[in-house]
């Protein structure tokens, strides 16, 4: 292990943080005027590291020689897959914003620069085999990601939301260190296999706390019940290209993240924590579910679904096995196909003056005015819902699947049975968006970038997706197979 | 016919057209939804003429390895056949009748209606599991909309009701589903029907199963979504949902409970029987009270599919073939029904049964094909209705003389909610005016009930027609139930002929 | 039938097919010669009762007798009160209306449309007026009404005439093949048929065989000494029977058994099960019961959703603790 093959190894890190560093002198001296143009560059920096990673993913890497820094980071296929997802994420966010805050004349030049740090956190994030690498990706995100929130300064919602992200995901934080400290003090180590080494022989209380802390910390980030708390008021207040980026990247880093803890650093006491993420799964989707029937604004809605599939996801970690990894991960891309075309008819609906829509009521009747955003929009609800023959049924299926196939037959059945609650308010969305009289209230002609978006994750989420399964379950497989590797 | 895509082909025609419905304005999106269902129709009778009776179980076989043991398998034994062509029978008459009823949103309501075709073929010749799964799921959606935009006044409550009430029950099946894969090791539906799993195991599975079926069936009383849904659904919603859907359930018993768990169909039989029994008599006389037409035959229709029920759990050939015949028959007629209350709805707007009245003296020809129908849904002779609920009756009597007791009293209710929805509709004094103003049929509406009508003479008269490509696939099914059929109460046993010199000796005697 | 009479003369044919009908039910016909159909079966069935010789055949044989009778009397009563006497059919309603409408237009023609509105009111009270006049207001004061019913069509009267022939001439066709004595080659075992109970038939003695055909004179004669003869008489049995002429009118109360013992219970167990059952608990403790337990659960989740920061946090505590707790207990 030299640190030549170390800096190879993190290329996408390198160039992520060559770009942003740039960009943020571009920023500093060609203004706001440079926005769109920092804009691009940004997402060509984003496509740039995703060609970079790809190779790692469709090589199979895994094993020692995917191994950085003395063991601090690795950069094998599972990473790699979801820093892929990461950036076309990140790149997503990028490319609906301009449409967005030009409406309120701040598409300020610092935008892309964030999001590309965020993105560069998110990589270390996911890459992470030591707990400090992962701590200092998960701040360096958390910190871009507060500084977006708050990114309409004039805008009460905005810096409400990104006030309370910071001081909730500052609690997280502590709560976090907390754990590792106390997994520090237990294993004699930060790293990963390290831990798995020491815990082998098995589990002292103190240890334990500090397994349950550090979940509960990386559940604040997944949003995962009960630290789920801020999501809906973030992803409310948030500027909506934020929110996009919100309910996907980090969802993917902080999942990720956690299996790779979860598997690699407590892999061998998952009876320790499988009852808590068990726990968790359940009541992050009935609670996700209870939380979003009641919702008015599509955004909060959003935010509470976000819970839910979160839940869902969960189902795969439960069970702990490869398989239920590779079914997260597939479920992590479906979302993301999901999200990304959620968001991007939410951003689509403005009114005469061109003011975002968000509100339930002011949907109603859409699919008379604009029946390919209805159409899109009920898509990516009955998605959600995971109803075939729409896309997103196969990821709940998989992680079912994994969860039968692992024995955990309750478990899939309760999770499965609470999907039901679920589909509820999402079938409230395509209500008021076909049954009701139309309100007539959105107008105006698109953006081209948010209709390529929604086009082309409606083209995933649709029964299409499906053609898809066969590669992607390679992709996912070969990942789950890099992350058991480590072991 | 082999190795033309027939099947395939009967998917995509609707599917084809409902895409095409959604970019076309209203006239153009009704003459491509009847040709498309006209085509599938024609296709059917293709099928039905190619199918070889007594040949191969399964026929028009089309498989493709997809992903992950998940592929694009089709084909079908005599039971889809005919429940394939009960759905293209009936998806032109559906056309039809929305023909001039809808209004608004035509383009939708028609490509909803061609996704419906579509999904109920693929539910019928899936040969994989999850394949299944996903037709029967995704059946949900069109319904859904076809309720929730085209319904009546109160068609939000019952368009939710029929969707999650459904879905929570198919939710299970799925992972019933995941487990006997992993189990067996193929999503195969002919290798799953032979496979044989664990007595203890199948409980559960056949109640994951039994969840989905009998809300879908509807069995009493997980069958309240029924009503709310058949009333609220626009005319074509009630036919098509009467009479095809509803045979989801009682097609996922035949294909899936009975030959997959016979054991636990044993254990569960007496389960069957009581539900069964309930629903009988309950919705009967519950349908003796309604003030609303479609409310009665919604409710009549949970009495019919109870008759189904009893007789694929009466574990002999009798109780399997007169099933599916109700089924069929129930399809045919329930749909009729509907169609008919239809009629009179787009003249009155009005489903309730006091505002009619008379209607024999102005409307003399649909008095005629109404008879028809209500003497079809009692089961008289010579119609439709008789032949599948003898057979089922006569079937449950051997393995149950009770059930088979109670449930016949459905025959006498049936003939009591059924004629008394006539004569309070047909006959008696033209009460009101509006209502004695109606015109009788017109062209289009007998090219709807005629068709229905013939039907239901020809499976009256000469069921045989029917029966026939069935008839090994349910003789294969009584012998995979064999190993486990419960021992019946009736003990029926062939009489002896008395030998003729005895009979004479009595004579003699008498002299 | 109260609102027919003298139908003989405007509709000949339905009349002798009637009679021919008849004659038939009521088993005219004499022993060991030749009658009409119903003669034929019933002769058969009485005398196969009474010589099978056993207690039930005679019980059977006595009923067979008095219901003979009673068959004789109203069919024959059925005849009289139709096709004889005098025409009443102005006391129907139905009749009287249909006379009016015949009259009314009739003023029409007349009064053109000057008085089209008052014509109207005219035509309503004439309703009532004839409505009060009762069976007295007719033009003609023959009881008709000045309507005269006419022949069916022939649509009608084709199968009214080959019935006839049947009710005539099938007895004595088929007699010999279907009840004779060793003729059950007839029925090759379709039937049992038994040549010793047949042989007993025979052998009945001769007022068995003259019996059926006694009472049914004797319901001939009772028929026409009430409807023809003494228009009165029917009314005064009537009178004098009392509560059983009132039981036996409406059917021994048949109806009314029938209704409260099946038709009203029925209906109120089918209100039972709908708006209890199947609304009250089904419902409510299904569907609507687990939509109103997710909404109620939806509104404890709003409120938990304060906004407040110190409210999140405590929650994320409170989860925390859950979960030490958790995993300390297990």
């Amino acid at each position: 292990m030299d640190w030549s093959q170390s800096l190879r190894l993190i290329a996408p890190e390198e160039t992520l943080s060559v770009a942003s560093l740039v960009l943020l002198l571009v920023a500093a001296w060609g203004g706001d005027k440079a926005a769109k143009l920092i804009s691009v560059l940004a997402v060509a920096a984003l496509v740039a590291a995703g060609i970079l990673v790809a190779p790692a993913l469709c090589g199979g890497a895994m094993g020692a020689e995917t191994s950085a820094f003395f063991g601090q980071y690795r950069a094998d296929a599972f990473a790699s897959y979801a820093k892929i997802l990461i950036y076309i994420s990140a790149a997503v966010s990028l490319v609906v914003a301009p449409a967005y805050f030009d409406r309120f004349k701040a598409m300020r030049a610092e935008y892309p620069v964030l999001v590309l740090l965020a993105a560069i956190g998110m990589g270390m994030m996911v890459s992470a085999t030591d707990l400090l690498t992962l701590y200092i990706g998960l701040e360096m995100n958390s910190l871009a990601a507060y500084v977006l929130a708050a990114f309409l300064r004039t805008d009460g919602r905005s810096a409400e939301a990104g006030l309370k992200y910071f001081v909730l995901g500052a609690l997280a934080s502590g709560i976090l260190l907390f754990g590792m400290s106390l997994t520090y003090g237990f294993a004699g180590t930060t790293s990963f296999a390290g831990i798995s080494a020491s815990m082998a022989q098995g589990l002292s209380n103190g240890a334990l706390f500090g397994i349950v802390f550090v979940f509960a910390g990386l559940a604040f980030k997944i949003s995962a019940v009960p630290f789920h708390m801020w999501t809906p008021d973030v992803y409310e207040g948030a500027p909506t290209p934020v929110t996009t980026l919100f309910a996907t990247a980090p969802k993917v880093a902080a999942m990720a993240l956690t299996m790779r803890v979860a598997i690699e650093a407590f892999g061998d006491q998952a009876a320790a924590w499988q009852q808590i993420v068990v726990f968790a799964a359940l009541a992050s989707i009935v609670v996700g579910a209870l939380g979003a029937i009641g919702q008015s604004n599509i955004k909060r809605l959003m935010a509470y679904s976000s819970i839910n599939n979160v839940g869902f996801m969960l189902v795969g970690l439960a069970v702990a096995t490869p398989q239920g990894v590779s079914a997260m991960l597939f479920y992590l891309a479906i979302y993301v196909a999901m999200s990304a075309g959620g968001f991007a008819v939410i951003l689509m609906m403005k009114d005469a003056d061109g003011n975002p829509v968000e509100e339930l009521s002011k949907m109603a009747g859409l699919s008379r005015t604009r029946p390919g955003l209805a159409l899109a929009l009920a898509m990516v609800m009955f998605s959600l819902a995971g109803i075939p023959p729409m896309f997103g049924f196969w990821g709940k299926f998989l992680v079912f699947k994994a969860a039968v196939d692992g024995g955990m037959i309750a478990l899939a059945a309760i999770g499965f049975a609470a999907s039901v609650i679920g589909a509820f308010y999402y079938l409230k969305v395509v209500k008021v968006v076909y049954f009701d009289e139309p309100a007539d209230v959105v107008k105006g002609e698109s953006d081209v970038w948010h209709k390529l978006i929604l086009v082309g994750s409606c083209v995933v989420i649709s029964p299409l997706g499906f053609l898809l399964t066969k590669w992607l379950g390679h992709l996912t497989e070969t990942a789950a197979a890099a992350l058991y590797s480590g072991l | 016919m082999s190795g033309f895509p027939i099947l395939s082909l009967m998917l995509l025609v609707p599917l084809a057209a409902a895409l095409a419905c959604l970019y076309l304005d209203a006239k153009s999106a009704r003459t491509v939804a009847l040709l498309a269902t006209l085509a599938n129709l024609a296709l059917g009778v293709v099928l039905w003429l190619n199918f070889d009776v007594g040949g191969a179980q399964w026929q028009f076989q089309e498989r493709h390895e997809l992903f992950s043991g998940f592929s694009y398998a089709l084909g079908i034994d005599g039971i889809a056949l005919l429940l394939i062509e009960l759905s293209v029978f009936l998806m032109p008459i559906c056309i039809g009748a929305s023909w001039n009823s809808i209004e608004k949103r035509v383009g939708e309501y028609m490509a909803a209606f061609l996704l419906v075709e579509t999904l109920m073929i693929g539910v019928f010749t899936a040969q994989d599991i999850f394949l299944f799964y996903m037709f029967f799921e995704a059946g949900l959606i069109p319904m859904y909309l076809i309720i929730g935009i085209w319904g009546g006044a109160d068609r939000i409550y019952a368009s939710y009701k029929f969707f999650l009430y459904t879905l929570l029950g198919s939710v299970l099946m799925l992972v019933a589903m995941l487990w006997m894969v992993h189990t067996a090791g193929t999503t195969f539906i002919p290798t799953l029907m032979t496979y044989d799993f664990d007595p203890q195991v199948q409980t559960w599975l056949w109640l994951a199963f039994f969840a989905s079926f009998a809300v879908k069936m509807p069995m009493w009383p997980v069958h309240t979504w029924l009503p709310a849904a058949h009333v609220q659904a626009p005319t074509a919603g009630s036919v098509i949902l009467a009479g095809v859907l509803l045979k989801m359930g009682g097609y996922g018993f035949i294909r899936f409970s009975l030959p997959m768990f016979p054991e636990a169909s044993a254990y569960f039989a007496p389960l069957v029987w009581g539900l069964s029994m309930a629903a009988v008599v309950i919705t009967s006389l519950i349908a003796l009270v309604q003030d609303d037409m479609k409310k009665l035959i919604a409710y009549s229709s949970v009495a019919h599919m109870a008759v189904v029920t009893i007789g694929l759990f009466a574990f002999n050939v009798q109780g399997l073939e007169g099933s599916m015949l109700v089924m069929l028959s129930h399809g045919l007629v329930s749909g009729a029904l509907f169609l008919c209350v239809g009629i009179i709805y787009d003249r009155l707007h009005t489903r309730e049964i006091s505002r009619y009245g008379g209607l024999a003296i102005n409307m003399p020809r649909y008095a005629l094909f109404f008879l028809l129908f209500t003497m079809a849904s009692i089961g008289l002779p010579g119609t439709s209705g008789f032949v599948g609920e003898f057979l089922s009756l006569g079937g449950i009597y051997q393995a149950s003389s009770w059930t088979a007791l109670i449930c016949t009293t459905g025959i006498i209710l049936g003939a009591a909610y059924m004629l008394y929805l006539y004569r309070r509709v047909v006959f008696g004094d033209q009460k009101n005016a509006d209502a004695a103003a109606m015109a009788d049929l017109d062209l289009r509406e007998y090219l709807m009930v005629i068709p229905l009508g013939l039907a239901v003479l020809w499976m009256g008269v000469y069921p045989e027609s029917f029966i026939a490509p069935m008839r090994a696939d349910i003789a294969a099914l009584d012998a995979r139930l064999a190993r486990a059929k419960p021992e019946g109460d009736a003990k029926l046993a062939m009489g002896k002929e008395k030998p003729a010199h005895e009979e004479a000796a009595a004579h003699e005697g008498a002299h | 039938m109260r609102f027919y009479g003298a139908l003989r003369k405007h509709i000949p044919i339905t009349f002798w097919t009637m009679t021919a009908g008849t004659l038939a039910i009521t088993g005219v016909g004499i022993a060991g010669f030749v009658g009409f159909a119903g003669f034929y079966s019933k002769d058969a069935i009485l005398e196969a009762a009474f010589g099978s010789g056993t207690a039930v055949g005679g019980f059977a044989f006595w009923m067979g007798i008095a219901a003979a009778l009673m068959t004789s009397f109203y069919s024959w009563r059925l005849v009289f009160l139709t096709f004889f006497g005098k025409p009443r059919w102005i006391q129907s309603e139905h009749i009287q209306h249909a006379v009016h409408d015949a009259h009314g237009h009739g003023h029409d023609d007349h009064a053109h449309d000057d008085h089209a509105h008052e014509d109207h009111t005219d035509d309503d009270h004439a309703v009532a007026e004839l409505g009060s006049r009762g069976p007295d207001y007719t033009q003609h004061g023959d009881g008709t009404g000045g309507y005269h019913p006419h022949e069916s069509p022939l649509v009608m009267l084709l199968p009214l005439l080959i019935l006839s022939i049947g009710a005539v001439a099938a007895g004595f066709v088929f007699n010999h093949a279907f009840v004779s004595e060793g003729t059950g080659e007839f029925w090759k075992g379709a039937l049992v048929f038994h040549e010793h109970l047949i042989h007993a038939m025979h052998g009945v003695p001769t007022w068995v065989k003259w019996a059926p055909f006694t009472v049914m004179s004797l319901g001939l004669l009772i028929a026409w000494y009430g409807y023809i003869k003494n228009l009165s008489f029917p009314k005064a049995v009537a009178e004098q029977l009392g509560p059983v002429y009132t039981f036996v009118f409406r059917k021994w109360m048949f109806d009314e058994l029938y209704h409260n013992i099946f038709v009203r219970p029925a209906f109120w167990l089918g209100k039972v099960f709908w708006k209890v059952l199947d609304i009250g608990v089904i419902d409510k403790f299904g569907p609507d019961g687990a939509a109103w337990v997710v909404a109620r659960g939806s509104t404890y989740a709003q409120k938990v959703q304060s906004g407040y920061l110190y409210s999140y946090a405590l929650v994320m505590l409170l989860g925390l603790v859950g979960a030490i707790s958790w995993v300390i207990a297990g």
